[in-house]
């Protein structure tokens, strides 16, 4: 073994030696040959060495009755490739540079991608495991409908094609989606020459085949503890599309406040609001994108329920309960946000958090909540402040969480819906007197496995109305795991969002349960700065900074089979909320999100047969780390580029000198300390 | 263990807290609980809203409407730098935020405002000399009556500017009147800081910041009270400054045209500064962390960027100065002579941190010289140091060096060199008790940039970096800790650092603010009261969360230092005594 890193290490220093020379030779700040890297990498990719200019009338060519958001997509991109004024900083590897044969820019131009989408109408809906796969080709006369696994032959072959006049660009994807994909990848191929301000795309001949490993590829953002603008949340979107994230998962509400502005009840199902219909309708879970890939209206199966509803002055929970009246979302924004976020091939899954992390419900309803307590006896109730839970007994609850459930949910045009069940508190329903009452009354006993059936009523009550509404339930793994709630276990269509441990991934596939993985260990982009009680001096986090080669290091199949595997859907970058609002948001989540974003995409290795890194099998060197490095030093300032506010992952230096930068490769862990 | 028993203390303080006030109640049973958009707002209102906490003041019951053409009067009022100040506050002090996440405001009172409108305050200078240094008093005295003018009394315009600062800070917006208020008049504030030299560095070699980004970063500083800006300039990594001497230093060691500071640019920065009462003080990163200065002139650099670097230097690129080379003396002597110009402040950093012996030890040119002048390396290092130190003190300039210096290398260094501690807390006692006057950048608590993991790829993905220092901690270290009175007594005051391998524009304010505002109240307001009484974090984060909306306000991006619910609830969101619940 120790050869092997030997070899490495000489190598790298050898690579090392003949690019100092240079720099020092040549300092020139602007090299010619910048790195133009795809991130997330590509499942497959083959490139050779020509480089060709975009020609400035270039024009992605699209078939005459294109989805809208194809075509509204591919001139997004075109304005990006060219308006853009990023330059990357990270200049190409030696080897790359001089084998470039760049005698043919400006005589050699890229007029067109021609894009063909199987489903160009749209008819396929965005939803979990729709194809996102795509397959790009810059090349002379090459169809990319080669096999979708290229091998070291294929490659060979399109490196030495010779170039002529007929070379094309071709994008090819089954869905309007993976197109988008593709038109993304392609959008991080051109580079901007610095001398001369024209686009060009070097190392052709290129093919890139290219699908997910992962169908839910997440961010969370929770706009409960903090209130983040719609700026933010539009700005993270077009981050996540940045990145192939397919998946914002919006914790709306929690206990600290209600930011969801709705409508009063009023008896017999008419809304308070005249447009409130129309709203619904629009978003109503049961349409179904039609063939003209509008959204089409269908009547409510529980329509006919509604008039049985009470009157609720459902509008009270967020002018009692959002931080003020312009610390809030309605329902239009709601709705306009869905939609750009579906344009970019992103959907959006609501989580209002029951029953615990209830206390913002208390303001409208005091009486469906319980144990509201101040400090120091909040602890008593939950992890922390402000404490507050929903009654479980209190029939008002229910109504109140069907009211709620029928204007949020339909906004919201996903299959799924995250029904949240984390961390409740039965010391709170224990000293909760109507609880303890009903217990009694029905010899429920008042131990955990008597709260559990008092969770597992609401759950199957709650999880009743999502289905009826037609969402499948994604909820946090205490359910299942910490309770063991029989509607969990006996509905294994419901997905469970492992989030205290990534051991956990193991107990609940082996249940049956499909997973979302993204656990505190390496997920949460939250973790790290220290406690935020008040006047807690030496309090730290609960859980540690995730840098961003942890983020990267994560397997969410680690000691799955194959089996087991297949039940993992996917993670998310989770960034919770207690130190976060829209001054910190972007440096908090990029590029740190970047590297969870790779690892569902494509994997964190090259060396494994499932593309993930298998820490207790193979040696470390394996983790893709090192050659990522590069391009997600470039992949930053290009979100920057795009005003996401990326921070840094190294000296400016490290970014202009590949590999100088790298921890040394010995078979020793590297000191504690440094400066 | 001694963070184990500090956490016991807290427990204890707060247990004694809770006892006297069981409904979190503790400073509010006068004060009316106002309920807004249906979240109750106590309001906590032990100190008043000013940070950092003046030395002494005192205030009444009355509430007084701030005219919003209030003028400045009297003959300070017309210095210059003055007169350019109260332009600035005219503005900060009318800041409106309409849906305040602190939505009461500190008034004591019931909020009845009093018949009378403050519309102009008095400006009385003793001094016009605007010369600032570190032994510049910055004083002042404030008073704001019922009725009539405000005054403002201060030795220099520098004291001045701090009472302007804190004057905007009495100011509220009351948003359900629109219009602002002083609430708690008359006030009577005296106040001065604890200590003289109160900074931040910034590294603007590992990232380049902007003209615009530093006056940002420089008012920031101002408005927390204070007064260095120690600027990091160069290091191994890039060469920022171009020399009218050697411009070939930033044509080839800048990272790019763009990345640089030129002479003029310098200028404008320090006269910026100095209008804002802060002192710029450049480091002059040299003989370690050199490698920039390699590409534009070769042959001062050792081992410039040797591979792999591990050995050669703690982080890379590897590169140091040749200590040995005749122009390596001339170049550095030339930079000093165009940086004591450039910086008129008196203090001047030399460095001297994190040499690697083993990066001279493999350069011939090193080794061959110290054969022929048969000395060793350490002698050779140590005549190069003292050789640039003496040359700066010919500018008639305070030498300030990093603690590597005297306690790693026991050089033998003048006893009016002024070090600067920063490998953990610890060093502070080493220093003063070698008699030495120090400026405490203790890394355990005030490195506001660590925590981030290493910048590094590596395949060790479990390796973290040093911690994380949130505010809290920040707030709690006492730099006196162990010292006798005389070794307290050769403390001149400290740095907070915003190293720059994990910070550029895009992050730098939110890694900053309010972590360094914490530190500022430390160096400004002390650890105890005129009284004797301790300033405790549980009275400073009921200050600490409305001056981080205030900066938010003020348009710097200070991140939040909890959730909304606590930053309007803040008892509600203590560590409760037993934390195990």
């Amino acid at each position: 073994m120790l050869h092997v890193f030997y070899s490495i290490s000489a190598a790298v220093a050898l690579v090392s030696n003949v690019f100092l020379l240079s720099l020092l030779v040549n300092p020139d700040p602007h090299p010619v040959g910048v790195q133009a890297a795809i991130w997330p990498k590509p499942a497959y990719a083959c490139q050779g060495h020509r480089t060709v200019q975009v020609s400035s009338q270039f024009q992605f060519n699209l078939p005459q009755d294109a989805h809208p958001r194809l075509v509204e997509g591919a001139a997004r991109y075109r304005n990006r490739i060219f308006n853009s004024d990023f330059v990357s900083p990270v200049p190409m590897s030696v080897e790359d540079a001089e084998a470039e044969d760049r005698s043919q820019v400006g005589t050699l131009e890229l007029k067109s991608l021609a894009i063909d989408v199987e489903d160009r109408t749209g008819i396929i809906a965005l939803g979990l495991g729709i194809d996102e796969s795509y397959r790009l080709a810059i090349a002379y006369d090459e169809d990319p409908d080669a096999e979708f696994e290229l091998d070291a032959a294929a490659c060979k072959k399109i490196a030495k094609e010779p170039f002529g006049q007929g070379f094309k660009g071709i994008l090819k994807a089954k869905t309007i989606y993976g197109a988008l994909h593709g038109l993304e990848t392609f959008s991080h191929l051109v580079t901007n020459n610095p001398h001369d301000g024209t686009r060009e795309i070097a190392q052709t001949p290129l093919l890139v085949h290219d699908r997910p490993l992962f169908p839910h590829r997440g961010v969370l953002l929770d706009t409960s503890r903090n209130f983040l603008s719609m700026v933010s949340l539009y700005r993270t979107i077009d981050a996540m599309a940045m990145n192939k994230f397919n998946v914002f998962h919006w914790h709306i509400v929690d206990s600290p406040s209600f930011p969801i502005v709705l409508d009063d009840q009023v008896a017999g199902g008419e809304e308070a609001d005249e447009d409130e219909n129309e709203d619904s309708g629009r978003g109503d879970t049961e349409s179904n994108e039609g063939e003209t890939g509008e959204y089409v209206y269908k009547e409510r199966k529980h329509k006919t329920q509604t008039s049985s509803r009470p009157n609720l002055p459902l509008s009270q929970l967020a002018a009692k309960g959002a931080f003020s009246d312009k610390m809030v979302y309605s329902k239009k924004e709601i709705i306009d946000f869905v939609d750009y976020a579906m344009n970019r091939g992103i959907r959006v899954i609501p989580e209002v958090d029951m029953p615990g992390h209830a206390w913002s419900w208390s303001k409208a309803f005091p009486e469906i909540t319980t144990c509201l307590d101040g400090f120091p006896s909040y602890s008593r109730f939950s992890a922390e402040p402000p404490s507050g839970q929903l009654n479980p007994v209190h029939p008002k609850t229910y109504q109140v969480i069907q009211g709620v459930y029928d204007q949020v949910l339909p906004l919201f045009k996903d299959k799924f819906a995250h029904g949240g069940a984390d961390e409740v508190n039965f010391n709170c329903w224990n000293t909760t007197a109507s609880v303890t009452e009903l217990m009694e009354r029905k010899n429920i006993p008042r131990s955990k496995e008597g709260f559990d059936r008092i969770l597992d009523e609401f759950t199957e009550r709650q999880h009743g109305m999502l289905r009826q509404a037609g969402k499948r339930p994604i909820v946090w793994e205490e359910p299942l795991l910490a309770h063991d709630l029989k509607t969990i276990k006996k509905n294994k269509d419901t997905v469970v969002q492992v989030w205290t441990s990534a051991e956990n991934i193991k107990k609940t596939v082996r249940q049956g349960h499909d997973v979302i993985t993204g656990s505190a260990d390496y997920w949460y982009m939250d973790c790290g700065f220290g406690d935020w009680l008040g006047n807690w001096t030496m309090g730290k986090s609960w859980c540690a900074y995730s840098d961003w080669q942890k983020a990267y290091s994560f397997n969410p199949l680690q000691g799955l089979n194959a089996k087991e595997s297949k039940k993992v859907l996917g993670g998310e970058a989770l960034l919770w909320g207690e130190q976060v609002d829209n001054t910190n948001l972007d440096t908090k989540l990029w590029p740190r999100a970047s590297a969870v974003a790779e690892v569902l995409w494509s994997g964190n290795s090259d060396d494994s047969s499932t593309g993930l890194w298998d820490g207790r099998k193979q040696h470390k060197n394996t983790l893709r780390t090192i050659e990522a490095l590069n391009r997600i030093n470039e992949h930053r300032f290009r979100m920057e580029a795009e005003n996401i506010l990326a921070e840094p992952l190294q000296p400016l230096w490290c970014v202009k000198n590949p590999g100088h930068c790298n921890w040394p490769i010995l078979d020793t862990k590297p000191e504690d300390t440094e400066s | 263990m001694l963070s184990l028993s500090l956490c016991l203390a807290t427990v204890v303080a707060l247990t004694t807290v809770t006892a006297q006030a069981p409904s979190a109640l503790a400073y509010s049973s006068s004060l009316p609980i106002q309920e807004i958009q249906g979240i109750p707002a106590v309001n906590p209102v032990k100190q008043p809203w000013i940070w950092p906490l003046p030395q002494n003041w005192e205030r009444g019951s009355n509430t007084v409407k701030v005219s919003k053409s209030i003028r400045f009067e009297g003959k300070g009022a017309r210095q210059p730098i003055v007169s350019k100040a109260i332009k600035r506050y005219q503005d900060l002090m009318f800041k409106k935020e309409d849906y305040p996440m602190i939505p009461y405001n500190w008034s004591t009172t019931d909020n009845k405002p009093s018949r009378s409108t403050l519309s102009t305050v008095v400006i009385d200078i003793k001094s016009n000399d605007d010369h600032l240094d570190l032994d510049t008093d910055e004083s002042y005295t404030l008073t704001v009556p019922i009725s009539g003018k405000a005054v403002l009394q201060a030795e220099t315009i520098y004291g001045a500017l701090h009472g302007l600062e804190t004057l905007s800070q009495l100011v509220q917006y009351y948003p359900e009147r629109k219009s602002y208020y002083v609430p708690n008049a008359p006030w009577k504030i005296s106040d001065f800081p604890k200590y003289k030299h109160r900074g931040i560095l910034l590294d603007t070699a590992r990232h380049y910041y902007p003209i615009e980004v530093i006056e940002k970063f420089i008012d920031t500083l101002s408005w927390n009270k204070l007064n260095v800006f120690h600027w990091h300039m160069i290091d191994s990594t890039s060469f920022p400054y171009v020399s009218k001497k050697y411009p070939e230093l930033a044509t080839h060691g800048a990272y790019t045209s763009r990345h640089v500071y030129t002479a003029k640019d310098i200028k404008h920065i320090v006269q910026f500064a100095k209008e804002r009462g802060v002192r710029v003080i450049p480091e002059m990163e040299a003989p370690g962390h050199s490698t920039s200065w390699g590409y534009g002139i070769p042959e001062i650099a050792s081992c410039p960027n040797a591979q792999p670097y591990f050995g050669y230097t703690v982080q890379p690129p590897a590169g140091q100065l040749n200590i040995a080379h005749p122009k390596t003396k001339e170049v550095v002597h030339g930079l000093i002579d165009e940086w004591a110009e450039l910086f008129p402040d008196s203090f001047f950093h030399a460095a001297g941190d994190e040499v690697v012996m083993k990066c001279w030890e493999n350069d011939t040119y090193i080794t061959n010289h110290l054969q022929n002048t048969n000395q060793t390396l350490m002698q050779l290092f140590e005549n190069f140091v003292l050789d640039m130190e003496d040359h700066v003190r010919q500018k008639k300039k305070t030498v300030m060096v990093w603690q590597e210096m005297l306690l790693e290398y026991h050089f033998n260094l003048p006893k009016d060199t002024v070090i600067q501690v920063w490998v953990g807390s610890e060093g502070v006692k080493e220093v003063t008790s070698k008699g030495y006057k120090t400026i405490v950048s203790a890394q355990d608590y005030w490195y506001l940039d660590l925590g981030f993991g290493r910048p590094r790829s590596n395949p060790y993905p479990e390796v973290q970096g040093a911690g994380f220092n949130h505010w809290n901690r920040v707030y709690s270290y006492d730099m006196r800790a162990n010292l006798t009175k005389t070794e307290a007594d050769l403390i001149l005051g400290a740095e907070a650092t915003m190293w720059g391998e994990l910070a550029d524009p895009n992050n730098v304010e939110d890694r900053l603010w309010p972590r360094a505002a914490a530190f500022s109240e430390r160096l400004w307001s002390g650890y105890e009261n005129p009284k004797g009484e301790e300033l405790v974090s549980a009275d400073a984060i009921l200050r600490l969360l409305p001056w981080r909306e205030q900066l938010v306000l003020r348009g710097v991006r200070a991140g939040p230092l909890n959730q909304g619910f606590c930053t309007r609830n803040p008892l509600d969101c203590f560590q409760p005594p037993n934390p195990a619940a």
